[in-house]
Protein backbone atom coordinates (compact mmCIF):
# COMPACT_ATOMS: atom_id res chain seq x y z
CA UNK A 1 0.00 0.00 0.00
CA UNK A 2 2.69 2.41 0.93
CA UNK A 3 3.38 4.15 -2.32
CA UNK A 4 6.27 7.10 -2.34
CA UNK A 5 5.85 8.99 -5.50
CA UNK A 6 8.67 8.34 -7.54
CA UNK A 7 10.58 11.76 -8.81
CA UNK A 8 8.36 12.38 -12.20
CA UNK A 9 4.57 11.89 -12.87
CA UNK A 10 3.39 9.54 -10.47
CA UNK A 11 1.17 6.76 -11.92
CA UNK A 12 -2.48 7.11 -12.85
CA UNK A 13 -5.05 4.99 -13.22
CA UNK A 14 -5.20 4.00 -16.68
CA UNK A 15 -9.28 5.49 -16.35
CA UNK A 16 -8.57 9.05 -15.49
CA UNK A 17 -7.76 10.18 -19.30
CA UNK A 18 -11.50 9.41 -20.31
CA UNK A 19 -12.84 10.61 -16.80
CA UNK A 20 -11.56 14.18 -17.41
CA UNK A 21 -13.45 13.97 -20.87
CA UNK A 22 -15.99 14.05 -18.81
CA UNK A 23 -17.07 10.00 -19.35
CA UNK A 24 -18.80 8.82 -15.71
CA UNK A 25 -18.47 5.66 -15.89
CA UNK A 26 -14.69 6.04 -15.90
CA UNK A 27 -14.69 8.31 -13.22
CA UNK A 28 -16.57 5.20 -11.39
CA UNK A 29 -14.19 3.68 -12.25
CA UNK A 30 -11.29 5.53 -11.04
CA UNK A 31 -12.84 6.10 -7.46
CA UNK A 32 -14.85 3.37 -6.31
CA UNK A 33 -11.84 1.37 -5.34
CA UNK A 34 -10.60 4.35 -2.99
CA UNK A 35 -14.12 5.00 -1.71
CA UNK A 36 -12.60 2.86 1.62
CA UNK A 37 -9.73 4.55 2.54
CA UNK A 38 -11.54 8.08 1.37
CA UNK A 39 -14.41 7.33 4.11
CA UNK A 40 -12.16 6.76 6.60
CA UNK A 41 -10.28 9.77 5.92
CA UNK A 42 -13.31 11.64 5.97
CA UNK A 43 -14.67 10.33 9.19
CA UNK A 44 -11.45 11.08 10.85
CA UNK A 45 -11.77 14.43 9.50
CA UNK A 46 -14.94 15.23 10.03
CA UNK A 47 -16.40 12.40 12.43
CA UNK A 48 -18.41 9.51 12.18
CA UNK A 49 -21.81 11.35 11.46
CA UNK A 50 -20.58 13.88 8.96
CA UNK A 51 -18.33 11.62 7.11
CA UNK A 52 -20.19 10.44 4.44
CA UNK A 53 -21.40 13.60 4.09
CA UNK A 54 -17.79 15.00 3.33
CA UNK A 55 -17.05 12.38 1.13
CA UNK A 56 -19.91 12.85 -1.20
CA UNK A 57 -19.34 16.52 -1.06
CA UNK A 58 -15.68 15.77 -1.86
CA UNK A 59 -16.28 13.56 -4.41
CA UNK A 60 -18.62 15.67 -6.25
CA UNK A 61 -15.96 18.33 -6.29
CA UNK A 62 -13.06 15.87 -7.43
CA UNK A 63 -15.89 15.26 -10.53
CA UNK A 64 -16.40 18.77 -10.83
CA UNK A 65 -13.15 19.42 -10.78
CA UNK A 66 -11.04 17.11 -12.30
CA UNK A 67 -9.83 19.15 -15.13
CA UNK A 68 -8.23 21.07 -12.95
CA UNK A 69 -5.92 17.86 -11.43
CA UNK A 70 -2.59 18.56 -12.19
CA UNK A 71 -0.57 15.08 -12.40
CA UNK A 72 1.81 16.38 -10.05
CA UNK A 73 0.82 13.84 -7.26
CA UNK A 74 -1.46 10.58 -7.25
CA UNK A 75 -5.42 11.22 -8.08
CA UNK A 76 -6.38 9.52 -4.18
CA UNK A 77 -3.93 12.21 -2.82
CA UNK A 78 -5.58 15.19 -4.77
CA UNK A 79 -8.98 13.95 -3.71
CA UNK A 80 -7.61 13.87 0.33
CA UNK A 81 -7.05 17.16 -0.21
CA UNK A 82 -10.26 18.48 -1.20
CA UNK A 83 -11.44 16.18 1.57
CA UNK A 84 -8.76 18.47 3.98
CA UNK A 85 -9.49 21.72 2.69
CA UNK A 86 -13.60 20.69 2.41
CA UNK A 87 -13.14 19.72 6.25
CA UNK A 88 -11.99 23.22 6.95
CA UNK A 89 -14.55 25.15 5.87
CA UNK A 90 -16.31 27.08 8.73
CA UNK A 91 -18.83 25.11 11.16
CA UNK A 92 -19.83 22.52 7.74
CA UNK A 93 -17.92 19.45 8.70
CA UNK A 94 -16.36 19.57 11.54
CA UNK A 95 -16.47 16.48 13.96
CA UNK A 96 -19.28 17.37 16.45
CA UNK A 97 -18.66 17.33 20.20
CA UNK A 98 -20.67 14.54 21.51
CA UNK A 99 -19.61 11.50 19.31
CA UNK A 100 -21.62 8.84 21.45
CA UNK A 101 -21.47 5.28 21.14
CA UNK A 102 -24.68 4.79 19.46
CA UNK A 103 -23.05 6.96 16.14
CA UNK A 104 -21.00 3.74 15.72
CA UNK A 105 -22.46 0.52 13.77
CA UNK A 106 -24.12 -1.89 15.61
CA UNK A 107 -22.31 -4.95 15.11
CA UNK A 108 -24.00 -7.57 12.71
CA UNK A 109 -23.01 -11.07 15.13
CA UNK A 110 -22.01 -11.08 18.63
CA UNK A 111 -18.21 -11.69 19.14
CA UNK A 112 -17.47 -14.96 21.08
CA UNK A 113 -15.32 -13.59 23.36
CA UNK A 114 -16.85 -10.08 24.26
CA UNK A 115 -15.01 -9.57 27.37
CA UNK A 116 -11.62 -9.90 25.68
CA UNK A 117 -12.74 -7.87 22.77
CA UNK A 118 -13.92 -5.44 24.99
CA UNK A 119 -10.72 -4.59 26.58
CA UNK A 120 -8.88 -4.17 23.05
CA UNK A 121 -11.96 -1.85 22.25
CA UNK A 122 -11.15 0.50 24.87
CA UNK A 123 -7.78 1.03 24.30
CA UNK A 124 -8.61 1.22 20.34
CA UNK A 125 -11.20 3.84 22.06
CA UNK A 126 -8.74 5.85 24.24
CA UNK A 127 -6.09 5.88 20.91
CA UNK A 128 -9.03 7.38 18.88
CA UNK A 129 -9.96 10.09 21.52
CA UNK A 130 -6.59 10.86 21.64
CA UNK A 131 -6.46 10.95 17.93
CA UNK A 132 -9.11 13.75 17.95
CA UNK A 133 -7.62 16.09 19.87
CA UNK A 134 -4.86 16.20 17.99
CA UNK A 135 -4.58 19.27 15.26
CA UNK A 136 -6.31 18.97 12.14
CA UNK A 137 -2.92 18.03 10.18
CA UNK A 138 -1.53 16.15 12.41
CA UNK A 139 -4.09 14.08 12.74
CA UNK A 140 -4.55 13.30 9.12
CA UNK A 141 -1.01 12.85 8.57
CA UNK A 142 -0.71 10.34 11.15
CA UNK A 143 -4.19 8.95 9.90
CA UNK A 144 -2.75 8.64 6.36
CA UNK A 145 0.66 7.50 7.43
CA UNK A 146 -0.16 4.92 10.21
CA UNK A 147 -3.68 3.92 9.04
CA UNK A 148 -3.92 3.94 5.07
CA UNK A 149 0.18 3.21 4.87
CA UNK A 150 0.74 6.53 2.38
CA UNK A 151 4.35 7.47 1.95
CA UNK A 152 5.39 11.09 3.02
CA UNK A 153 5.15 12.99 -1.06
CA UNK A 154 1.01 11.69 -1.21
CA UNK A 155 0.34 12.70 2.65
CA UNK A 156 2.45 16.31 1.88
CA UNK A 157 0.14 16.90 -1.71
CA UNK A 158 -3.03 16.12 0.13
CA UNK A 159 -2.05 18.71 2.82
CA UNK A 160 -0.50 21.26 0.57
CA UNK A 161 2.64 20.99 2.39
CA UNK A 162 6.17 19.67 2.05
CA UNK A 163 7.24 16.00 2.79
CA UNK A 164 9.58 17.48 5.49
CA UNK A 165 6.55 19.35 7.49
CA UNK A 166 4.24 15.87 6.20
CA UNK A 167 7.08 13.73 7.69
CA UNK A 168 7.04 16.65 11.33
CA UNK A 169 3.45 16.45 11.39
CA UNK A 170 3.33 12.42 11.81
CA UNK A 171 6.29 12.56 14.45
CA UNK A 172 4.43 14.96 16.65
CA UNK A 173 1.15 13.63 16.60
CA UNK A 174 2.71 10.58 17.71
CA UNK A 175 4.80 11.89 20.77
CA UNK A 176 1.63 14.02 21.47
CA UNK A 177 -0.11 10.15 21.40
CA UNK A 178 2.67 8.34 23.17
CA UNK A 179 2.17 11.38 25.58
CA UNK A 180 -1.12 10.98 26.25
CA UNK A 181 -1.63 7.32 26.03
CA UNK A 182 1.40 6.87 28.64
CA UNK A 183 1.65 3.43 29.82
CA UNK A 184 -1.67 1.96 28.33
CA UNK A 185 1.08 1.60 25.29
CA UNK B 1 12.62 19.26 18.50
CA UNK B 2 13.70 18.38 21.31
CA UNK B 3 12.23 15.22 22.85
CA UNK B 4 9.87 16.10 25.60
CA UNK B 5 10.44 11.91 26.95
CA UNK B 6 13.27 12.03 28.67
CA UNK B 7 15.44 14.94 29.78
CA UNK B 8 18.50 12.71 30.59
CA UNK B 9 18.90 11.56 26.91
CA UNK B 10 20.09 13.73 24.72
CA UNK B 11 18.52 12.39 21.84
CA UNK B 12 16.32 13.37 19.90
CA UNK B 13 12.76 11.57 18.86
CA UNK B 14 12.79 12.43 15.66
CA UNK B 15 15.83 10.16 15.34
CA UNK B 16 13.90 7.57 16.97
CA UNK B 17 10.86 7.85 14.93
CA UNK B 18 13.24 8.13 11.45
CA UNK B 19 14.64 5.03 12.77
CA UNK B 20 11.26 3.43 13.82
CA UNK B 21 10.37 4.12 9.79
CA UNK B 22 13.71 2.63 8.09
CA UNK B 23 14.90 5.77 7.17
CA UNK B 24 17.30 7.16 10.19
CA UNK B 25 19.08 10.42 9.42
CA UNK B 26 22.28 9.02 10.47
CA UNK B 27 23.80 5.36 10.67
CA UNK B 28 21.30 2.83 11.60
CA UNK B 29 23.70 0.90 13.47
CA UNK B 30 24.81 3.69 16.25
CA UNK B 31 20.64 4.24 16.91
CA UNK B 32 20.77 0.49 17.21
CA UNK B 33 24.04 0.52 19.51
CA UNK B 34 22.61 3.34 21.79
CA UNK B 35 19.15 1.61 22.11
CA UNK B 36 20.82 -1.39 23.36
CA UNK B 37 22.05 0.93 26.69
CA UNK B 38 19.40 3.63 26.90
CA UNK B 39 16.13 1.96 28.81
CA UNK B 40 14.70 5.14 28.06
CA UNK B 41 14.74 5.58 24.22
CA UNK B 42 14.47 1.88 24.11
CA UNK B 43 10.91 2.36 25.59
CA UNK B 44 9.67 5.12 23.43
CA UNK B 45 10.73 3.19 20.90
CA UNK B 46 8.37 0.39 21.71
CA UNK B 47 5.74 2.73 22.63
CA UNK B 48 5.87 4.12 19.38
CA UNK B 49 5.65 0.65 17.87
CA UNK B 50 3.27 -0.40 19.67
CA UNK B 51 0.81 2.39 18.87
CA UNK B 52 1.77 2.21 14.99
CA UNK B 53 0.95 -1.64 15.46
CA UNK B 54 -2.73 -0.28 17.30
CA UNK B 55 -3.52 1.86 14.58
CA UNK B 56 -2.74 -0.74 11.96
CA UNK B 57 -5.11 -3.11 13.89
CA UNK B 58 -8.14 -1.17 12.92
CA UNK B 59 -10.20 -2.83 10.70
CA UNK B 60 -10.31 -1.03 7.25
CA UNK B 61 -13.09 0.48 6.47
CA UNK B 62 -15.28 -1.44 4.64
CA UNK B 63 -17.76 -0.04 1.84
CA UNK B 64 -20.61 -1.69 0.31
CA UNK B 65 -21.50 -1.69 -2.92
CA UNK B 66 -25.10 0.04 -2.26
CA UNK B 67 -22.70 2.55 -0.02
CA UNK B 68 -20.49 3.08 -3.03
CA UNK B 69 -23.60 3.41 -5.24
CA UNK B 70 -24.67 6.14 -3.20
CA UNK B 71 -21.93 8.24 -2.80
CA UNK B 72 -21.17 8.12 -6.36
CA UNK B 73 -24.84 8.28 -7.36
CA UNK B 74 -24.58 12.24 -8.49
CA UNK B 75 -22.68 10.31 -11.54
CA UNK B 76 -25.91 8.87 -13.14
CA UNK B 77 -27.66 11.81 -12.59
CA UNK B 78 -28.60 13.75 -15.93
CA UNK B 79 -27.01 16.80 -14.90
CA UNK B 80 -23.66 15.42 -13.91
CA UNK B 81 -21.24 16.28 -16.29
CA UNK B 82 -22.11 20.60 -15.46
CA UNK B 83 -22.00 22.15 -12.32
CA UNK B 84 -24.99 22.14 -10.23
CA UNK B 85 -26.54 24.58 -7.46
CA UNK B 86 -25.64 22.93 -4.47
CA UNK B 87 -28.74 21.72 -2.95
CA UNK B 88 -28.52 23.27 0.89
CA UNK B 89 -28.44 26.32 -0.99
CA UNK B 90 -31.31 25.93 -3.76
CA UNK B 91 -33.59 27.07 -0.53
CA UNK B 92 -31.20 30.38 -0.32
CA UNK B 93 -33.23 32.63 -2.04
CA UNK B 94 -36.20 31.38 -0.06
CA UNK B 95 -34.08 31.70 3.43
CA UNK B 96 -33.22 35.26 2.36
CA UNK B 97 -37.09 36.32 1.60
CA UNK B 98 -37.96 34.73 4.76
CA UNK B 99 -35.70 36.38 6.60
CA UNK B 100 -36.51 39.74 5.33
CA UNK B 101 -40.49 39.11 5.41
CA UNK B 102 -39.91 38.12 9.31
CA UNK B 103 -37.49 41.32 9.94
CA UNK B 104 -39.55 43.91 7.85
CA UNK B 105 -43.30 43.07 8.35
CA UNK B 106 -43.52 42.36 12.02
CA UNK B 107 -46.17 42.18 13.99
CA UNK B 108 -48.71 41.41 11.22
CA UNK B 109 -51.53 39.29 11.84
CA UNK B 110 -51.93 37.67 8.74
CA UNK B 111 -53.72 33.73 9.12
CA UNK B 112 -50.42 31.27 9.05
CA UNK B 113 -50.98 29.72 5.56
CA UNK B 114 -51.00 32.43 3.55
CA UNK B 115 -48.34 33.84 5.34
CA UNK B 116 -46.59 30.68 5.03
CA UNK B 117 -47.13 30.52 1.07
CA UNK B 118 -46.13 33.85 0.77
CA UNK B 119 -42.62 33.08 1.86
CA UNK B 120 -42.08 31.20 -1.31
CA UNK B 121 -42.08 34.32 -3.92
CA UNK B 122 -38.62 33.92 -4.65
CA UNK B 123 -38.85 30.31 -6.35
CA UNK B 124 -42.10 31.01 -7.99
CA UNK B 125 -41.62 31.68 -11.78
CA UNK B 126 -38.30 30.25 -11.59
CA UNK B 127 -38.31 26.97 -11.87
CA UNK B 128 -34.16 25.12 -10.87
CA UNK B 129 -33.12 22.95 -13.72
CA UNK B 130 -32.96 20.07 -11.76
CA UNK B 131 -36.41 20.29 -9.59
CA UNK B 132 -38.69 20.15 -12.73
CA UNK B 133 -41.30 18.51 -10.37
CA UNK B 134 -40.74 21.16 -7.63
CA UNK B 135 -41.34 23.75 -9.87
CA UNK B 136 -44.81 22.23 -11.35
CA UNK B 137 -46.14 21.58 -7.72
CA UNK B 138 -45.35 25.25 -6.70
CA UNK B 139 -46.86 26.20 -9.60
CA UNK B 140 -50.19 23.79 -9.02
CA UNK B 141 -50.27 25.36 -5.72
CA UNK B 142 -50.45 28.94 -7.26
CA UNK B 143 -48.04 30.55 -5.41
CA UNK B 144 -48.54 33.90 -6.67
CA UNK B 145 -46.76 36.37 -4.61
CA UNK B 146 -49.87 38.62 -3.09
CA UNK B 147 -48.96 42.69 -3.69
CA UNK B 148 -49.47 43.01 0.27
CA UNK B 149 -46.25 41.18 0.51
CA UNK B 150 -44.11 42.40 -2.12
CA UNK B 151 -40.56 43.77 -0.01
CA UNK B 152 -40.26 47.19 -0.11
CA UNK B 153 -36.75 48.14 -1.49
CA UNK B 154 -33.87 47.32 0.63
CA UNK B 155 -31.93 50.08 3.01
CA UNK B 156 -28.59 50.93 2.21
CA UNK B 157 -26.41 50.69 4.98
CA UNK B 158 -22.85 50.35 5.15
CA UNK B 159 -22.15 46.47 5.67
CA UNK B 160 -19.75 45.95 8.32
CA UNK B 161 -17.38 43.89 6.29
CA UNK B 162 -16.50 40.66 5.69
CA UNK B 163 -14.36 40.03 8.45
CA UNK B 164 -16.63 41.18 11.09
CA UNK B 165 -19.50 39.57 9.59
CA UNK B 166 -17.74 36.17 9.71
CA UNK B 167 -16.50 36.76 12.73
CA UNK B 168 -20.20 37.03 13.73
CA UNK B 169 -21.37 34.53 12.50
CA UNK B 170 -18.90 31.88 13.80
CA UNK B 171 -20.30 33.02 17.48
CA UNK B 172 -17.88 35.94 17.92
CA UNK B 173 -20.37 38.67 17.31
CA UNK B 174 -19.65 42.57 17.53
CA UNK B 175 -21.06 44.39 20.15
CA UNK B 176 -22.36 47.09 17.81
CA UNK B 177 -23.88 44.11 15.10
CA UNK B 178 -27.50 43.65 17.16
CA UNK B 179 -29.06 40.41 15.96
CA UNK B 180 -31.57 42.36 13.65
CA UNK B 181 -28.71 43.55 12.10
CA UNK B 182 -26.78 40.51 11.67
CA UNK B 183 -29.79 38.84 10.27
CA UNK B 184 -30.08 41.53 7.49
CA UNK B 185 -26.97 41.24 6.72
CA UNK B 186 -27.19 37.36 6.13
CA UNK B 187 -29.80 38.01 3.98
CA UNK B 188 -28.23 39.85 1.99
CA UNK B 189 -25.38 37.69 1.82
CA UNK B 190 -27.61 34.64 0.94
CA UNK B 191 -29.92 36.92 -1.75
CA UNK B 192 -26.31 37.63 -3.80
CA UNK B 193 -24.36 34.05 -2.70
CA UNK B 194 -23.15 32.17 -5.62
CA UNK B 195 -24.57 28.76 -5.59
CA UNK B 196 -21.96 26.96 -6.95
CA UNK B 197 -19.26 28.37 -4.85
CA UNK B 198 -21.00 30.46 -1.82
CA UNK B 199 -17.80 30.64 -0.37
CA UNK B 200 -17.20 30.51 3.36
CA UNK B 201 -19.17 33.95 4.79
CA UNK B 202 -22.25 32.25 3.01
CA UNK B 203 -22.07 29.01 4.47
CA UNK B 204 -21.41 30.70 7.79
CA UNK B 205 -24.20 32.53 7.26
CA UNK B 206 -26.50 29.77 6.57
CA UNK B 207 -25.61 28.08 9.85
CA UNK B 208 -25.89 30.96 11.18
CA UNK B 209 -29.73 31.33 10.28
CA UNK B 210 -29.97 27.96 10.71
CA UNK B 211 -29.09 28.30 14.40
CA UNK B 212 -31.41 30.78 15.55
CA UNK B 213 -34.06 29.18 13.40
CA UNK B 214 -33.41 26.70 16.03
CA UNK B 215 -33.09 28.78 18.88
CA UNK B 216 -36.48 30.01 17.75
CA UNK B 217 -35.76 33.12 17.23
CA UNK B 218 -36.78 33.18 13.27
CA UNK B 219 -40.29 32.24 12.73
CA UNK B 220 -39.81 28.25 12.25
CA UNK B 221 -42.75 27.62 11.09
CA UNK B 222 -42.70 29.65 7.71
CA UNK B 223 -38.76 28.75 7.60
CA UNK B 224 -40.00 25.53 6.83
CA UNK B 225 -42.33 25.59 4.66
CA UNK B 226 -39.91 24.87 1.48
CA UNK B 227 -39.11 21.50 3.16
CA UNK B 228 -42.73 20.65 3.49
CA UNK B 229 -43.47 21.67 0.33
CA UNK B 230 -40.39 19.70 -0.77
CA UNK B 231 -41.56 16.19 0.97
CA UNK B 232 -44.26 16.14 -1.19
CA UNK B 233 -42.30 16.49 -4.29
CA UNK B 234 -41.05 13.58 -6.82
CA UNK B 235 -38.23 11.26 -6.60
CA UNK B 236 -35.65 13.90 -8.18
CA UNK B 237 -36.53 16.51 -5.46
CA UNK B 238 -36.34 14.30 -2.77
CA UNK B 239 -33.02 12.83 -3.61
CA UNK B 240 -32.16 16.41 -3.45
CA UNK B 241 -33.75 16.76 0.30
CA UNK B 242 -32.41 14.12 1.69
CA UNK B 243 -28.85 15.46 0.43
CA UNK B 244 -30.01 18.55 2.12
CA UNK B 245 -30.90 17.61 5.32
CA UNK B 246 -27.85 15.18 5.66
CA UNK B 247 -25.60 18.37 5.42
CA UNK B 248 -28.38 20.27 7.76
CA UNK B 249 -29.50 18.04 10.67
CA UNK B 250 -30.79 21.47 12.48
CA UNK B 251 -33.57 21.00 9.35
CA UNK B 252 -33.90 17.47 10.15
CA UNK B 253 -34.88 17.97 13.84
CA UNK B 254 -37.13 20.47 12.67
CA UNK B 255 -38.50 18.35 10.01
CA UNK B 256 -38.96 15.26 12.64
CA UNK B 257 -41.81 16.82 14.23
CA UNK B 258 -43.82 16.64 11.00
CA UNK B 259 -45.90 13.80 10.76
CA UNK B 260 -43.57 10.77 10.48
CA UNK B 261 -45.99 7.99 10.70
CA UNK B 262 -47.10 7.71 6.96
CA UNK B 263 -44.59 6.08 4.61
CA UNK B 264 -44.67 8.21 1.52
CA UNK B 265 -43.40 11.20 4.17
CA UNK B 266 -40.34 8.49 5.82
CA UNK B 267 -39.63 7.59 2.56
CA UNK B 268 -37.34 10.60 1.67
CA UNK B 269 -35.91 10.80 4.83
CA UNK B 270 -34.31 7.29 5.18
CA UNK B 271 -31.45 8.63 3.89
CA UNK B 272 -31.14 11.30 6.70
CA UNK B 273 -32.32 8.51 9.54
CA UNK B 274 -28.87 7.74 9.89
CA UNK B 275 -27.91 10.72 11.14
CA UNK B 276 -27.54 10.89 15.06
CA UNK B 277 -28.93 14.56 15.05
CA UNK B 278 -31.97 13.32 14.41
CA UNK B 279 -32.69 11.08 17.60
CA UNK B 280 -33.94 14.15 20.14
CA UNK B 281 -36.18 14.83 18.00
CA UNK B 282 -37.77 11.34 17.23
CA UNK B 283 -37.40 10.20 20.87
CA UNK B 284 -39.48 13.50 21.97
CA UNK B 285 -41.98 12.40 19.32
CA UNK B 286 -44.00 10.62 21.51
CA UNK B 287 -44.42 6.77 21.92
CA UNK B 288 -46.77 6.71 18.49
CA UNK B 289 -44.49 7.97 15.90
CA UNK B 290 -41.64 6.46 17.06
CA UNK B 291 -43.56 2.81 16.41
CA UNK B 292 -44.63 4.69 13.31
CA UNK B 293 -40.97 5.14 12.00
CA UNK B 294 -40.09 1.26 13.23
CA UNK B 295 -42.95 0.05 11.13
CA UNK B 296 -41.95 2.29 8.33
CA UNK B 297 -38.36 1.08 8.50
CA UNK B 298 -39.08 -2.44 9.31
CA UNK B 299 -41.49 -2.88 6.43
CA UNK B 300 -39.24 -1.07 4.04
CA UNK B 301 -36.42 -3.29 4.81
CA UNK B 302 -34.01 -0.19 4.88
CA UNK B 303 -31.19 -1.67 7.10
CA UNK B 304 -29.65 1.54 7.81
CA UNK B 305 -33.21 2.87 9.11
CA UNK B 306 -33.43 0.00 11.02
CA UNK B 307 -30.73 0.13 12.94
CA UNK B 308 -30.89 3.77 13.67
CA UNK B 309 -34.73 3.45 14.58
CA UNK B 310 -33.13 0.66 16.91
CA UNK B 311 -30.33 2.86 18.12
CA UNK B 312 -33.22 5.12 19.17
CA UNK B 313 -35.44 2.28 21.07
CA UNK B 314 -31.95 1.06 22.77
CA UNK B 315 -31.55 4.67 24.08
CA UNK B 316 -34.83 4.89 25.09
CA UNK B 317 -35.03 2.09 27.27
CA UNK B 318 -32.12 2.76 28.77
CA UNK B 319 -33.19 5.95 30.09
CA UNK B 320 -36.26 3.79 31.47
CA UNK B 321 -39.53 5.42 31.93
CA UNK B 322 -42.28 3.60 31.62
CA UNK B 323 -43.64 4.74 28.03
CA UNK B 324 -39.64 4.29 26.68
CA UNK B 325 -39.89 1.02 27.66
CA UNK B 326 -42.60 0.13 26.29
CA UNK B 327 -41.64 1.15 23.05
CA UNK B 328 -38.39 -0.85 23.09
CA UNK B 329 -40.94 -4.31 24.56
CA UNK B 330 -42.48 -3.38 21.48
CA UNK B 331 -39.33 -3.74 19.39
CA UNK B 332 -38.91 -7.10 20.75
CA UNK B 333 -42.05 -8.36 19.67
CA UNK B 334 -41.13 -8.16 15.83
CA UNK B 335 -40.25 -11.34 14.42
CA UNK B 336 -36.36 -12.86 13.96
CA UNK B 337 -34.32 -10.67 11.60
CA UNK B 338 -34.89 -8.28 13.90
CA UNK B 339 -34.50 -9.34 16.84
CA UNK B 340 -30.86 -10.57 15.69
CA UNK B 341 -29.84 -6.75 15.22
CA UNK B 342 -30.98 -6.03 18.61
CA UNK B 343 -29.01 -8.86 20.04
CA UNK B 344 -25.42 -8.03 19.86
CA UNK B 345 -25.65 -4.85 21.02
CA UNK B 346 -27.87 -4.93 23.77
CA UNK B 347 -25.20 -7.60 25.34
CA UNK B 348 -22.76 -5.13 24.90
CA UNK B 349 -24.74 -3.42 26.66
CA UNK B 350 -25.58 -5.45 29.37
CA UNK B 351 -21.47 -6.25 30.09
CA UNK B 352 -20.83 -2.99 29.77
CA UNK B 353 -23.49 -0.85 31.85
CA UNK B 354 -22.61 0.24 35.75
CA UNK B 355 -25.69 1.27 36.96
CA UNK B 356 -27.78 -1.23 37.96
CA UNK B 357 -30.86 -0.40 37.12
CA UNK B 358 -30.17 -0.20 33.16
CA UNK B 359 -27.89 -3.28 33.70
CA UNK B 360 -30.86 -5.56 34.59
CA UNK B 361 -33.12 -3.77 32.16
CA UNK B 362 -30.69 -4.92 29.23
CA UNK B 363 -30.70 -8.28 30.51
CA UNK B 364 -34.22 -8.44 30.98
CA UNK B 365 -34.06 -7.45 26.92
CA UNK B 366 -31.42 -9.99 26.47
CA UNK B 367 -33.08 -12.62 28.10
CA UNK B 368 -36.42 -12.01 26.08
CA UNK B 369 -34.59 -11.79 22.78
CA UNK B 370 -32.61 -14.81 23.31
CA UNK B 371 -35.49 -16.53 24.28
CA UNK B 372 -37.37 -15.47 20.95
CA UNK B 373 -34.71 -16.85 19.03
CA UNK B 374 -34.92 -20.29 20.62
CA UNK B 375 -38.27 -19.96 19.50
CA UNK B 376 -37.85 -18.99 15.81
CA UNK B 377 -34.77 -21.66 16.06
CA UNK B 378 -37.06 -24.46 16.75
Amino acid sequence: MRQETEPGRPQQPPALEAARRGDPGAFDQVVRPLLGSLLALARRLAGEAAGEDLLQEGLLRAWRGLAGFREETTFRAWVAGILFRLSREPRRFRPRPERAAAARAIPDRLDPDPLLKASARELLDRVEQALERLPAPQRTALHLRAIEGWGYAEIAAALETSAGAARTAVFAARRRLRARMGDLL
Amino acid sequence: MKTTRTPACPWEDRVLQAFLEGTPAGDAGVVAAHLEECPECRKALDQSRALDALLASRARTEISEAQADRLLAFLERPAAARPRRRPALRLLPVLAGLLALALLLPGRREPREQVALAAAPAEVGRPEPGLPQLAGLLASRSLAVSDSYRLPPPVEVPSPGPELLLAAFCGRPDPALGEARLAQEAAKILAAADPLEPGPLAMAAVDWLLDRIQAGALPTRRALEPGRLLLEAEDEARWELVRLFRLRPVLLRKLAGLPLGQEPELAPLHGALGNEAALPALAAGGEERQLAAVRGAWRTGDEQAARFVLALFLKAALRSTAQERAGAEWVLAMPGPMAELLLPELARRALGERRHPERTLCKRLLEALRGELSAAGS
